[in-house]
């Protein structure tokens, strides 16, 4: 598939993805959903916001026509987030903490943390955090969410992680640990 | 006849069931449809509008769609009456056209002071 929309009309377009993902209609539906508004103004010409309206206002109509009740905005994040989601965050989050506080203190020339030592700190930090971040990855390039936005045309997926939001989500933390031995370091 | 504006509460009655009417032609896709709508002198349909009663029909089994390759373009959904489709069209264009005559005559009823 070739380009459709211009970086605006993405933009709509996006917006309209993720409204409707808020809403929990299938990826499928989704999917058509998105076909349908590029079919339509590739033929008219309008901006999908002259021919749809805002993405919020179109995604309610869009899951009022599937008997599917429009939900606040605080429902609509609640019902995207899971439970596990939210543990491999919070466990990654703290492992992140560990590995950067221990790196931190190494650097600094000194050798326990909590009343463990620095090296161990560092060392379980850093296996939680590698195994969260291949998961991560893995998910990623499986392309596996489970209820993929699937093109009803060509199949393929609409909205793919690619390689540069996945260097991005993994490169930032990875910068922010040098700059955490460089801090300790500097810090002797 | 100028660009018409029909009231939204008689739009929202009456367009499922002209879209049904429109389907019924043979495939056809959604611009289409808003032109021959528009044609009707049903005045200009959004896409906003269209679409989801579109998939309301196709929810409820009365039309069917498959896409279509367009040239070079990101080709065209079209949508074909099925039996059901068919069935409910003639009861309901039926019944529109009873209650479009009682209103009618009420409406071109003489009226009488109090």
């Amino acid at each position: 598939m070739g380009k459709v929309l211009n970086s605006s009309e993405q933009a709509w377009s996006d917006a309209l993805l993720l409204q409707l993902r808020m809403l929990d209609v299938p990826g499928t539906r989704i999917g058509e959903v998105l076909a349908e508004v590029q079919s339509h103004v590739a033929e008219t010409g309008e901006h999908p916001r002259e021919a749809f309206g805002s993405p919020r206002e179109y995604a309610d109509q869009v899951a009022a026509a599937l008997g599917i009740r429009p939900a606040g905005t605080w429902a609509r994040i609640r019902g995207t987030l899971r439970g596990s989601d939210l543990l491999l965050a919070l466990v990654t989050g703290l492992a992140g903490f560990a590995l950067a506080d221990g790196l931190w203190t190494l650097a600094a020339g000194e050798t326990s943390l909590f009343g463990l030592p620095a090296w161990a700190v560092s060392g379980v930090g850093a296996l939680v955090l590698a195994a969260g971040t291949a998961r991560f990855v893995l998910a990623a390039n499986r392309g596996d969410d489970g209820d993929p936005v699937r093109d009803p045309r060509t199949g393929a997926d609409m909205a793919p992680f690619t390689r540069t939001q996945i260097a991005v989500l993994a490169g930032l933390p990875a910068l922010f640990l040098v700059m955490t031995v460089v801090g300790g370091l500097l810090s002797r | 006849m100028a660009e018409e504006r029909w009231p939204g509460e008689w739009m929202r009655g009456v367009l499922s069931l002209c879209v049904l009417r429109v389907v019924a032609d043979g495939p056809t896709y959604g611009y289409a449809i808003a032109a021959r709508l528009a044609d009707a002198g049903l005045g200009s349909v959004k896409g906003g509008t269209l679409y989801p009663i579109l998939t309301r029909l196709e929810t409820e089994g009365l039309v069917s769609s498959s896409w279509e390759a367009g040239d070079g373009g990101p080709g065209r959904k079209f949508f074909t009456l099925t039996a059901a489709g068919d069935r409910a069209l003639l009861e309901r264009a039926d019944q529109w056209r009873v209650f479009t005559e009682r209103a009618a005559g009420l409406l071109s009823s003489p009226s009488v002071p109090a």
